[in-house]
């Protein structure tokens, strides 16, 4: 941190687009001087690249006739991926007048099946984001890339004499086969350099349980619809790794079937030190100290392969109370699950945890059913070594030249490895990124990386499936890609990276049709390139090491942000503005804690505490941060989120939240214990958009036992007025599944990228005027053994049939359309807030401020990120979801065309596309053979606030929970 | 509502005599002398002090304005779910004390409270200047500033109306619609006393402004009977518009969903309501000024009492209404609404439910106590506390309500900012700014009658002297002869015995209404009630035309589940144009009947009329009278005995 904290303010030549006083802290209208900044941010960027251009001006001379090919104004989709440490996640990108404006999933690819998470739709953001990196800087003087490429050849021809000695490359996790064969190239060329693999999120523990395993570092690909009991050990499922999406949908998928039969299946059991959504998802939930799990890890393995070698029953004292009874019902399960049963490890855990994981799979015969090995996608982990020897390197001089691409480790790496102390010290490193990040400013020279879908390239998803990523716009920000940056190590003469990926795939296909390229690039899946199954039987097991970690002290947990991951997209303001989905924090970090613990150490939330590690690092260790006390925290846990608190990059980023990593040990990366907790006494602030915890005995978010139907409260509907209305052929409603959503907070990414809705700031959303138009309400309740259950509801505009908010409108800025719209006419609103008020579920959303900056210098690149046919709403102006009517208007002309109806499914909803778990069915509620009308007919449908007879157009579906008296029992 | 004024009748004129709500000395030329001179004295330090300071109060409110209407509205502390803050409570409050003014004046008026003459005529200048505070609110409020005349139909091209079945049009009618009446009657009440400035005033620029203010105001006995016709009917249909326009006001929140608004007591609780302050603000400002202007015998302990006794009597309606929203809300068993219930006894914001409660209920009851109501200071501690109280009512119900709605994920918390402070403290600097001009420029209590009160509590009994004016005789054509007397009695006597001569082409002049004057000089009744009734239809008939065709044939939309023709929607607005339009019918009917504006008169030119505003009473007989003759009319004038009579010549000049 500290260390850190001097490159800042060491930096203080001209080209810093902004003195470090007018970054942080923000105050007062912070809002606009962040906007504004972005603007002159994009100002300056665009003199510094403007070197590069001729600077006389070309007029250009528009044609009046049609381009073949080409409607003005017509959307196309493009088949890319987005990559999520080094793997792919497909998607399909809109096109609007050759603008990407939306990224949808792509149902062709295996990580996506349709589907994206929220970080994903944030990609968009990321792409137009004006604080990118846009020029080469050479010691932070404005260069260019003639000048770095010519330095960058002459470097490595020099250092090609002595075959690489003293060169070392950090690259971060890829799984592109092109950059394989450059790879090898550039390996060939420089024997003697060191490559270097930098992963902050990386699965190590996992790959040294398989090597122990299975002798090799194989891969897993889980698949939980096989499964009839999923046991999770402090693991995210649902969001770990770049196979969350496809998890949770065919989680959900699965889950859903077994339901129509009244059953919940897979049974899904979850022991975690904080919650997480797959947690809050779990049929049975255990808080669990991080130490803790492995003891249940190896109970378990224990109870259901008694036989395996190594494997002692840990004593009772180990483990209390609600844990032992947690496992007893977890073994029984598993046994009776046999094949059936899936049992996963999170990254945080130690080896033996995952180890003991694939053991019970491979016992219980599930290995080809419910997980299946292949050989890794991710090929650099096997070629390179991690950071460490780089420092040693370093230190013994022996590097002289250090070419990092793509990683932060000044930022992300563990501080004991002091990265950026040690860069410093070297007159040759080259760091290429797509911000100019804490590594850049400790690096002599940065330039530009061009982001995911600005670049041609390839990627592998989980399962190895490899598809083509294509460029949908020229470089923003005049970056260039990492095959151009490994055809450079390779000594191979600049041709576009097009050609490269092409003759990659031409060669290994051993063909030059164009039309095999051409679907492969369309589809942006490859065919037959997923990995095959590999069968492979479990080595016996080496004892087992007795150590039994301490239960003593309050431990520390470190988890990534669910958004910002490890503080690479913390310059993306809608992932920060995205509420947590457990703590609904924004724009920060937390440290998380029970009311036990926060009551010992007498805080409360938002009180700051100090924690300090035991092992005495002195002071510098130390880390202040405010206290969220929320239940279903592990007891003697406080768990925190890294990534934040980045102090380079964009003003978006820097200052936000703490950065906690002077807490981490390499020996302990996730979890630190016992640490000193001392309680400062004073208070800082939490941005909290919800505003209350539970449902104060409303009944608002429904629960039916599985095949149970919801008591019906009879809906009273008695009309004073006749309808005098005419009314649509087709009429459209919504139904959200609240036994499949799993409260991952995708559709409100999707719908701010669909709806350009703007980001207002953390001082805005403190004073309650974030403008999300779907948001997602997390309850805890009552559990049935005492702890505390997580409920999420997902909340859109009602669109009720007769609105509370049209009846008091005095300009009738909003009515009803005749298909059952509850629509906004934003020009005729006034902003008298009073469809606000008479809101009961509060989902309309009003611009306080002018929040588009409409005109303002900021839009040029951003207004080209918007969704054409959606207003820019400016202010003084109330908003609200409207079910993307664009959408449907745009199917309605295409129906037109055809003179027929829109087929169910033809108009989706941004948050019905992007949701992982396929909870939310959107169609039209007059024809009772579409899947809204079905799902409406459900004997789990309700409507929120029933009672006062607003007669809303989207409803729920009552999640679906275990009765208490059934739990315990067989499957 | 009802038990005010039966409470105030149950003294008969009898006892209001003995108990006479005016004291001391008084004579026709030293009532007006004294209330005309206070803005023809010259200003005062003390004056210019507090005008100052009310100024630098408003300069805070103007530019806290200024950067809302530049930045937005997010610069005061409202979010969601909070969308109305302290400007709504800031619109109500003042919509509220601006109830009492035309209340006491028409209400009491149409009661024949002779109580409401000293005090009705600041009482109004303070409505007008509260709902101008209002007004401000409902406007500044808008998150489009530029686009409020949405909300009035105009005829626009794309054939867009507004949305008839929102509370907030209802609201701009009737707000508008009560500003409007108020100006109308506050003027008409007004004529007289500005004729009495303009023929006291000396320096020349005020004298002709105040000149064409009064309209050539002549005091004659037809311009008498008209403005009393006219004023009685504007009183007639201001009582019912104070009555619907809180009424308005509190549909705001009633016909709303909001738990904690959606309550149908509001409106009889929101009418008392705003009586209650507004007595308390009429008492806080009228304490002072009475001790300002040594008033004490005009503005009498007899007044406040009555005055505190309203306040306890509406305070006690206020407590009623307290009471069944708290009753209705415990007895739906609802989740929400006893939830709010719980809240405002011992929860969330159970703290501004207790200054209410503390404020409003508690201390008002400490107007059951003479001693109280009849001690300036204490009355005035009480009417200070029971405007904080209302503002807080206002919050209770708009802030808190908002803040604990139906989804408690939506729930939050509402902090008013320094724009919010400074807008408040603004209103409050611009309203006594306001006042601080109009006890300077206008007559604060109406001075005719002032004097026909006097005249009847029999309080005249010091006679005064007025400085004879030498005016020089003019020179043209003879228009009248013009008999003066000092006593309205002989005036009337004399009428009769003229009118028993034969002569026909006779007027009389006086500084006050005398009855039978009219009668006497055998004139129709006036068709001003005719006017006044066409007007009212009218408006109405409009009114409904235009909301009907509009939202039914014009511009139909699907709003709320609600048919295009929603005939209950459609009755505040029809009925607040009623009311304008007789207002309108009223008003101008009288200017038409007395025929005014009338700027220069031959009578102007009689030596000494300038006391026909004062303290004379003039009969004049036409020159074109069939049986004028100089000598004979002069000598049956004297036969009167009259203190003089004199020539009017035209004035040629």
């Amino acid at each position: 941190m500290g260390s850190r904290g001097a490159a800042t303010s060491e930096k203080k030549d001209g080209w810093r687009e902004f003195a470090p006083a007018t970054l942080a802290p923000m105050s007062g209208l912070e809002r606009r001087s962040f906007l504004k900044l972005m603007g002159a941010s994009l100002a300056l960027a665009g003199l510094g690249a403007g070197g590069c251009h001729s600077s006389t001006p070309e007029h250009i001379v528009p044609t009046t006739r049609k381009q073949n090919a080409r409607v003005p104004g017509s959307t196309r989709w493009y088949a890319t991926s987005v990559l999520r440490d080094g793997m792919a996640l497909g998607v399909l990108a809109r096109c609007d007048d050759g603008r990407p404006t939306k990224l949808e999933g792509n149902p062709d690819h295996p990580a996506s099946l349709g589907a994206t998470d929220a970080i994903t739709q944030a990609e968009l953001l990321g792409l137009y984001d004006p604080h990118r990196s846009a020029i080469v800087r050479r010691q932070g003087r404005a260069s260019s890339w003639e000048v770095l490429e010519d330095f960058l050849r002459d470097r490595l021809a020099a250092l090609e004499g002595k075959k690489g000695a003293g060169l070392h490359v950090v690259l971060g996790p890829t799984t592109s086969p092109t950059l394989k064969d450059l790879f090898e190239l550039a390996a060939t060329r420089f024997p003697q350099a060191g490559w270097h693999r930098h992963a902050p999120l990386d699965d190590a523990s996992a790959r040294e349980a398989m090597r122990r395993i299975f002798g090799r570092p194989l891969s897993t690909v889980v698949q939980p619809e096989m499964a009839t009991v999923v046991v999770c050990l402090d693991c995210d499922l649902f969001t770990e790794g770049a196979s969350g999406v496809c998890c949770a949908d065919r989680f959900a998928d699965a889950r859903r079937k077994a339901l129509s039969s009244g059953s919940l299946s897979p049974w899904l059991m979850v022991a975690e030190p904080s919650p997480t959504i797959t947690g809050a998802r779990a049929d049975d939930r255990l808080a669990v100290r991080r130490t803790a799990v492995s003891l249940l890890a190896r109970e378990l393995l224990y109870r259901v392969a008694p036989g395996s070698s190594g494997v002692a029953e840990v004593t009772n004292v180990a483990l209390v109370g609600e844990e032992r009874a947690w496992l007893e019902r977890a073994a029984a399960r598993l046994l009776a699950a046999g094949s059936r049963a899936l049992v996963v490890a999170g990254r945080a855990q130690p080896s033996g945890v995952h180890e003991a994981a694939m053991r019970i799979n491979a016992a219980l015969g599930s290995l080809g059913h419910t997980t299946r090995l292949i050989e890794p996608p991710e090929w650099l982990a096997s070629r390179a070594v991690g950071l460490q020897p780089l420092a040693s390197a370093i230190d013994s001089g022996a590097a002289d030249t250090v070419v990092l691409a793509g990683v932060n480790p000044v930022f992300d790496a563990l501080p004991e490895l002091r990265i950026g102390e040690r860069l410093r010290k070297l007159e040759g490193t080259f760091h290429f990124g797509l911000y100019r990040d804490e590594t850049a400013e400790a690096c002599r020279w940065h330039a530009p990386l061009a982001h995911d879908l600005e670049s041609w390239g390839d990627a592998r998803a989980p399962d190895g499936t490899a598809g083509v990523l294509q460029p949908l716009v020229e470089p923003l920000g005049n970056g260039r890609t990492l095959i151009w940056l490994m055809a450079m190590l390779a000594g191979l003469p600049g041709v576009p990276d097009l050609d490269r990926v092409r003759e990659h795939w031409q060669r290994r296909w051993r063909t030059n049709l164009e039309s095999t390229w051409r679907q492969s690039v369309g589809t942006g899946v490859i065919a037959d390139t997923a990995a095959a199954t590999v069968q492979e039987d479990p080595r016996q097991a080496a004892e087992a090491s007795a150590e039994i970690a301490p239960r003593s002290g309050i431990e520390v947990v470190f988890d990534p942000d669910p958004f910002v991951l490890d503080g690479r997209h913390a310059h993306n303001a809608w992932l920060q503005e995205l509420p947590r989905p457990l703590t609904r924090v924004v724009w920060g970090n937390v440290a998380l804690m029970g009311p036990q613990l926060a009551q010992r150490l007498g805080v409360e939330t938002c009180g700051v505490i100090r924690i300090e590690p035991a092992d005495g690092h002195g002071d510098g260790a130390a880390v202040e941060l405010p206290a969220l006390v929320i239940p279903g925290v592990a007891e003697e846990t406080i768990a925190v989120t890294i990534g934040h608190g980045r102090c380079a990059g964009s003003p978006v980023g820097i200052g936000r939240g703490v950065d906690v990593s002077s807490l981490r040990r390499i020996s302990a990366q996730w979890l630190v214990g016992p640490v000193h907790v001392g309680v400062t006494g004073r208070s800082r602030r939490v941005v909290i958009p919800q505003g209350h915890e539970t449902m104060a005995g409303r009944a608002i978010v429904r629960e039916v036992a599985p095949g149970g139907v919801l008591a019906r409260s009879g809906t009273i509907h008695l009309p004073i007025y006749e309808g005098a209305h005419g009314a649509a052929p087709q009429q459209w409603g919504m139904s959200i599944d609240l036994a499949s959503c799993i409260g991952c907070g995708a559709c409100v990414a999707a719908c701010q990228a669909e709806n350009n809705i703007p980001v207002v700031g953390p001082d805005q959303v403190e004073r309650g005027r974030e403008m999300h138009w779907i948001r997602v309400d997390r309850y805890f309740t009552e559990s049935r053994r005492g702890a505390a259950d997580i409920r999420f509801q997902p909340v859109p505009c009602m669109q009720c049939e007769d609105a509370p908010c049209e009846l008091v409108c005095p300009t009738g800025a909003t009515q009803h359309s005749a298909d059952g719209l509850n629509d906004m006419n934003y020009a005729r609103c006034i902003g008298t807030r009073y469809c606000s008020n008479n809101c009961p579920y509060k989902v309309r959303r009003f611009n306080f401020y002018l929040f588009a900056e409409r005109g303002d210098e900021a839009a040029p690149r951003i207004q080209q990120m918007r969704t054409p046919r959606v207003t820019v709403r400016g202010r003084g102006v109330m908003e609200k979801c409207t079910y993307c009517v664009h959408r449907i208007r745009a199917a309605e002309m295409r129906a037109r065309a055809d003179n027929s109806m829109i087929s169910d499914g033809a108009v989706r909803t941004a948050c019905q596309q992007v949701c992982p778990t396929r909870a939310i069915v959107f169609g039209d509620v007059a024809d009772p053979a579409t899947l809204v009308s079905k799902a409406k007919r459900s004997g789990r449908s309700y409507s929120l606030l029933e009672e006062l007879n607003t007669r809303p157009r989207t409803t729920y579906l009552a999640d679906a929970r275990a009765e208490p008296e059934k739990e315990g029992g067989g499957v | 509502m009802s038990r005010a004024p039966a409470a105030l009748r149950s003294e008969s004129p009898a006892q209001l005599v003995r108990a006479s709500v005016i004291e001391g000395a008084h004579s026709y030329g030293s009532l007006t002398d004294r209330i005309a001179g206070i803005p023809l004295s010259t200003f005062r330090a003390r004056w210019w002090l507090a005008l100052g300071f009310a100024g630098v109060l408003t300069i805070g409110g103007v530019i806290a304005g200024a950067a809302t209407i530049y930045e937005g509205v997010g610069e005061w502390g409202i979010n969601q779910p909070t969308a109305w803050g302290f400007a709504i409570i800031n619109f109500v409050w003042w919509i509220g004390i601006g109830h009492a003014g035309t209340l006491i004046s028409a209400f009491l008026l149409l009661m024949r409270q002779p109580w409401r003459n000293s005090i009705n005529r600041f009482a109004e200048a303070m409505t007008l200047f509260a709902v101008m505070q209002a007004g401000l609110f409902p406007l500044l409020h808008l998150g489009r500033l530029w686009r409020f005349y949405w909300l009035l139909p105009y005829p626009d091209v794309m054939r867009v109306w507004p949305q008839w079945r929102s509370p907030l049009v209802w609201d701009a009618f009737a707000v508008m619609t009560y500003f409007t009446v108020s100006v109308l009657f506050w003027y008409l009440g007004l004529l007289p006393d500005l004729a009495s400035l303009r023929d006291r005033a000396r320096r020349p620029a005020v004298r002709r402004l105040v000149h064409v203010l009064a309209l050539g105001w002549r005091g004659s006995a037809a311009h008498w009977h008209r403005l009393e016709t006219g004023y009685l009917l504007l009183a007639g249909v201001a009582t019912p518009l104070v009555v619907s326009v809180h009424s308005i006001v509190s549909l705001d929140f009633a016909v709303s969903l909001v738990p904690g608004w959606n309550a149908t007591i509001f409106p009889p609780y929101f009418v008392a309501g705003a009586i209650y302050s507004g007595f308390a603000m009429v008492l806080t400002l009228a304490i002072p000024l009475r001790s300002a202007f040594g008033m004490q015998d005009l503005i009498t302990t007899r007044h406040l009492d009555l005055m505190a006794k309203v306040m306890l009597v509406s305070g006690l309606i206020v407590a009623y209404g307290y009471l069944t929203e708290m009753f209705t809300e415990w007895l739906s068993t609802e989740p929400v609404e006893s939830y709010r219930l719980h809240a405002r006894l011992a929860g969330y914001g159970a703290w501004s439910y207790w200054i209410t409660i503390v404020c409003n209920v508690v201390v008002g009851q400490a107007l059951w106590f003479r001693r109280v109501r009849t001690r300036p200071v204490a009355l005035f501690v009480v009417a200070l506390i029971v405007n904080v109280g209302m503002y807080m009512e206002r919050y209770d119900i708009i802030v808190t309500g908002l803040e604990r709605d139906y989804l408690p994920t939506s729930w939050g918390v509402y902090v008013p900012t320094l724009a919010d402070w400074a807008l408040l403290i603004g209103t409050l600097g611009l309203f006594a700014g306001l006042f601080l001009v109009f006890i300077r420029f206008v007559p604060v209590s109406p001075i005719y009658e002032l004097k026909e009160l006097a005249h009847r509590m029999r309080r005249l009994t010091e006679t005064s002297r007025a400085p004879e004016v030498q005016q020089p005789s003019a020179s043209g054509p003879l228009y009248a002869l013009v008999a003066g007397f000092e006593e309205p009695g002989p005036l009337l006597e004399g009428v009769r015995r003229m009118r028993m001569l034969g002569y026909t082409k006779i007027e009389a002049y006086s500084p006050m209404p005398v009855h039978g004057l009219h009668k006497a000089l055998g004139r129709r009744r006036s068709r001003i009630p005719a006017a006044a009734l066409a007007g009212g239809l009218l408006g109405g008939t409009c009114a409904y035309l235009l909301l009907y065709l509009t939202a039914v044939h014009d511009y139909p939309w699907h709003i709320g589940g609600k048919p295009l023709h929603s005939w209950p929607s459609f009755v505040p607005i029809t009925f607040e144009m009623t009311i304008l339009g007789t207002s309108f019918g009223a008003f101008f009917g009288v200017l038409r009947a007395c025929r005014l504006p009338r700027l220069s008169h031959p009578i102007f030119a009689t030596p000494g009329f300038e006391r026909a505003t004062r303290d004379r009473f003039f009969l004049a007989v036409q020159c074109d009278d069939p049986k004028f003759s100089l000598e004979g009319t002069t000598s049956d004038l004297s036969a009167l005995g009259p203190e003089s009579v004199v020539q009017t010549r035209e004035d040629t000049r």
